[in-house]
């Protein structure tokens, strides 16, 4: 097999030798032979005339030679390209718009399925990431799943049975200092086994034993990221001294650069950790049943265990739960269920639906973009019909015609790629910036071999869609008809306008279907933008801070710190109001199990959550959020005094309708005997804010009286009220205002980082980008699509008027008026257009279905959308077709004739 | 004379080419010789050696190598390579069993 490679190899490039090779080869035969005879006492003249005759034909001899060697084909294929490159030389404009489209198409083709393939194509980066499960526990009536509690964690890893290995970790953030300037990171607490289980070893030093767990000892895993920034990639770190919430740890190990847990996109704790902690429960949180159900839970499956297999051994499992509950918890314990999902599908689940809708339309371009191509040969072989029809009468097959001319739509396909491929490199950054946090696994997107093969693929698969069809109908219309029939001129045939018309039409289809998709994902973004979020945003500005537990150790200190931080801020100038409050709206993350006293009544599905936010006197003020009932809190509201909640609309609604909600309690915790929380009595109804994002349904909520709450709760382990949020309504705009906040706090603790500050109205932008990234991508798609389809229908008509010039002259000199010229050359483009809107627009009402996840209080089906998508394009088919339209009725009908 | 003279099956030229290298390296008009000279009733067209010892140089079953002919003059020397012996083997095994039966049927009546 080599030897036959390097031996045509060899033929291929060393043509001229091995050419010189047989022909001396031949002639020594020839000489000798001669000899021979001649030695035998022929003459000279006579030894020659037989040798000729019985070596046969020198040139036959010489092809047969040839064709043995196998190098025909290259030899075809040299002659393919060097007309190639002539026809391209020839025609740079036909070339150039040719080499566009299809750079244009492939490379965002390229672009876009570099991203699929990190997310959904890459494996996650542990070790045999298909045996991993993430598992939730799914409270009775809770609207989505939560974490595990820490007792039942312990049950779990003690039951189940599926796993090698079963672990558990909780997003918690932490202030890094004493090594760098102190910033916030997002940390992550996890069990001695969440390493082993994800198979993954440390770059440097050594990972959290179950010791470390068990003893709660002070030690923390760099990320690399963490390890660069701080440390500048010291190997040395190991051993070394961080601060971590003002005190002291020690670093024992650093993870590997690619390594990123828990991986984004994750439904909870979805936020890559920098720091890695022990876990190291405390009594409080080990014996607290019902209660926390924050951990999440990672495992191995045993190999050879199936996930259904896992799945039912959790339905199991959830099921003899409340026989650990203690006996008041078990009704409540009853309805626990055990939710899981593989690892990858939690990571990458959520982003499946958008990416292969981009990846559609996409596709979609690339084929407007072929029918562009496929359109612009075939017009170009029209002039070249003589050319070839006379290389056909010379003895060139229909096949070997089809073959140089897949050779040319082969080489245009091939620098378009290579093109394709820039245009992919240069825009990814761009996309990937216009993704921003919306995408999971954003570090493992880029250009590697799948992409680069991704290419290569469309780049032999492009010629064939654009290449073949006219290659085929150009190489069996070179009769003879053709020579005679394709005189200058004349009106190209039936058949040939029906081939140009259907890719036309093809074109209109697609670019319509691009269109409604962008429209539907356009209007879906302003529903989105409309939707009240309940809260006015202007001229509000924010920062979230957190104090670390190893400086405000009570709780007595935490809350001074607050009162402290509400004076400062109300002698910025320009302050109208201040508040804190422990959630923002759109970032109400705390979900809490409550009873009133309206549980007597049996209230269906409605769930036991509901979202506790914690604020101070004026939070609704700044922010607002309208009363509707009742009243708002005060500095009145003490711990002293008896404890109020403010509740929104939608609990009220939920609890006591058509009743007034004031004057009636509510406690945190379950409706059983045992409960000793407080009661607390509702003083007010404010408006439903949104809780979590634009579209989502808002939840039930509560506002409690920050400062009515005793001290000790403000230094409390769980550290809820540690992190706050210090809001500010001002007269200024809020880009100086955020530089004057920043101010109090160095002032207050000049150590303090800032996590987070923005305008409210920057947050709600931030909220949306995940939909704002979908609309614009495909957005962008559809008006790239648009301006192929408009080059096509463009240059199918403007060819189509100077190949018709000879007719139209014709026509004028009989009398025909420059309206019904205009009209002639309309009316096609037109019934082009009516087809293609129909067709296109019964494919997209095929396919925008798939996109009903992505759509927002808009139908996949939504008629405005498909009637504006229509109109547009009929509008653009009108305009492009204009210039071509005048342009035939500037012909001259003398110069049209004379030219014949 | 010519009543004599037969016309080569398909292949066949492939296995005498190849059992004729066996002996010894030769370049194209001694091969056509030596077949000539052993066998004076196989009619061979001096031009077909040529196609048919590219074809079995490209299959690797002989390599070729320039030397000095027997009067001093450039002549492409053919040999048999390690992997044209083995096909040679098989080749000599099918003829014979072919002939073989061949002659079987033709001698049972």
């Amino acid at each position: 097999m080599l030897s036959d490679f390097l031996y045509r190899l060899r033929a291929v490039f060393k043509r001229s030798t091995v050419e010189s090779e047989l022909h001396d080869e031949l002639q020594f035969h020839l000489e000798r032979q001669v000899e021979k005879y001649k030695a035998a006492g022929a003459s000279d003249e006579e030894a020659r005339r037989r040798v000729r005759l019985e070596f046969g034909g020198m040139e036959q001899i010489k092809e047969q030679c040839r064709e043995a060697r196998g190098t025909h084909l290259f030899d075809d294929f040299r002659q393919d390209l060097r007309l190639a490159l002539r026809m391209f030389r020839c025609s740079p404009g036909f070339t150039a718009i040719a080499l566009a489209a299809l750079a244009v198409g492939i490379g965002a083709n390229t672009a876009v399925f570099s991203i699929v393939n990190g997310i959904l194509l890459k494996s996650l980066p542990y070790k045999d990431p298909q045996q991993l499960v993430v598992m939730f526990e799914q409270l009775p009536n809770a609207p989505a799943k939560f974490g595990f509690s820490p007792p039942d964690f312990e049950i779990a890893r003690e039951t189940f049975k599926s796993y090698s290995g079963i672990a558990a970790y909780q997003g918690i953030g932490y202030e890094v200092s004493g090594v760098t300037q102190p910033m916030r990171v997002v940390g992550a607490r996890v069990t001695a086994d969440l390493f082993p289980v994800l198979g993954v070893a440390p770059h440097v030093g050594r990972w959290i034993t179950s010791d470390d767990d068990k003893q709660g000892s002070h030690v923390v895993v760099l990320s690399h990221g963490l390890w660069a920034r701080a440390f500048g990639q010291d190997p040395s770190v190991v051993g070394r001294a961080i601060t971590l919430d003002r005190q002291p740890y020690t670093v024992i190990g650093v993870m590997p650069e690619r390594f990123e847990f828990p991986p984004r996109g994750a439904v909870l704790n979805g936020e890559p950790a920098e720091v890695f902690v022990p876990m190291s429960f405390s009594q409080v949180e080990r014996e607290g049943f019902g209660m926390r159900y924050n951990t999440t839970v990672v495992a191995r499956l045993k190999p050879g265990v199936r996930f259904e297999q896992a799945r039912a051994e959790a339905t199991t499992i959830a099921q003899s739960l409340p026989e650990r509950y203690p006996p008041v918890l078990r009704g409540f314990a009853g309805g626990i269920a055990i939710p899981m999902n593989p690892l990858t599908e939690e990571t990458v689940g959520g982003s499946r639906r958008m990416l292969l809708v981009l990846m559609a339309a996409v596709a979609m371009v690339l084929l407007v973009g072929c029918a562009d191509v496929a359109n612009l040969i075939l017009t170009q072989s029209l002039s070249r019909q003589r050319d070839l029809a006379i290389r056909s009468a010379l003895g060139a097959s229909p096949s070997r015609v089809i073959r140089q001319l897949l050779t040319e739509a082969l080489m245009l396909s091939i620098a378009g790629s290579a093109l394709g491929l820039l245009v992919a490199y240069s825009s990814m950054q761009s996309l990937l910036y216009l993704a921003g946090k919306t995408l999971p696994r954003t570090e493992s997107i880029g250009f590697d071999y799948r992409v680069v093969l991704f290419t290569v693929i469309l780049a032999l698969i492009t010629p064939v869609l654009f290449g073949a069809m006219p290659a085929i109908r150009t190489a069996f219309r070179m009769d003879g008809e053709a020579l005679k029939e394709r005189g200058r001129g004349a009106t190209p045939g039936r058949a040939h306008g029906r081939l140009v018309g259907a890719l036309v039409v093809a074109q209109v289809a697609l670019a319509l279907m691009l269109s409604v998709g962008a429209g539907l994902l356009a209007r879906s973004f302003v529903r989105l933008l409309s939707t009240d979020p309940g809260f006015r945003s202007e001229q509000v500005a924010s920062i979230t801070l957190t104090l670390p537990s190893g400086r405000y150790t009570n709780g007595r200190q935490v809350r001074t710190f607050y009162e402290q931080a509400i004076e400062a801020a109300r002698e910025i100038p320009g302050t109208i109001l201040v508040a804190i409050g422990n959630d923002l709206p759109l970032g109400v993350r705390e979900r809490r199990a409550f009873s009133s006293d309206a549980n007597t009544r049996p209230i269906p599905d409605v769930s036991r959550l509901i979202a506790p936010t914690w604020i101070s006197p004026g939070y609704f003020e700044s922010l607002g959020i309208p009363l509707k009932r009742g009243r708002l809190f005060t500095d009145a509201d003490r711990p002293d005094t008896p404890p109020v909640v403010i509740v929104n609309q939608k609990l009220a609604q939920m609890f006591w309708p058509g009743e007034d909600p004031i004057g009636h309690r509510i406690r945190w915790g379950i409706d059983i005997p045992q409960n000793q929380s407080p009661w607390m009595t509702i003083v007010g109804v404010v408006g439903d804010v949104k809780q979590a994002a634009l579209d989502t349904p808002t939840l039930p909520q509560v506002y409690v009286a920050v400062f009515q709450e005793p001290p000790p709760m403000f230094g409390s382990g769980s550290g809820l009220l540690r992190t706050f949020n210090l809001i500010v309504r001002s007269s200024r705009t809020s880009a100086s205002l955020i530089a004057d906040l920043r101010g109090v706090v160095r002032h207050l603790d000049p150590a303090l980082p800032v996590s987070k500050a923005q305008s409210l109205t920057d947050m709600i932008s931030d909220s949306v980008k995940p939909q704002r990234f979908s609309m614009t991508v495909v957005m962008l798609f559809a008006s790239i699509g648009l301006g192929l389809a408009a080059i096509g229908i463009y240059g199918v008509l403007a060819k189509v008027i100077s190949q018709q010039s000879h007719e139209i002259g014709v026509r004028m000199a009989l009398g025909a008026t420059a309206g019904s010229l205009v009209w002639m050359v309309l009316r096609r483009a037109l019934i082009l257009m009516g087809i293609g809107v129909g067709t296109g627009a019964a494919g997209a009402l095929a396919l925008t279905r798939f996109m009903a996840g992505l759509l927002y209080e808009i139908q996949p089906t939504d008629a405005v959308t498909f009637f504006g998508a229509a109109v547009s394009l009929a509008a653009l088919a009108v305009v492009v077709s204009l210039i071509p339209a005048w342009r035939a009725t500037r012909i001259d009908p003398l110069i049209a004739l004379r030219a014949e | 004379m010519t009543n004599e003279r037969i016309d080569l099956p398909q292949g066949t030229l492939d296995l005498l080419i190849l059992k004729t290298l066996a002996v010894e390296p030769q370049h194209g008009w001694a091969i056509s010789d030596r077949i000539q000279q052993i066998s004076k009733v196989l009619q061979i067209q001096q031009g077909s050696l040529y196609p048919a010892l590219h074809r079995l140089e490209r299959r690797g079953w002989i390599k070729a190598e320039w030397g000095a002919s027997e009067n001093n003059r450039r002549a492409k020397y053919y040999a048999l390579t390690k992997q044209g012996r083995k096909q040679l083997e098989i080749e000599t095994n099918a003829w014979r069993k072919l002939t073989s039966a061949v002659d079987q049927v033709l001698n049972m009546v």
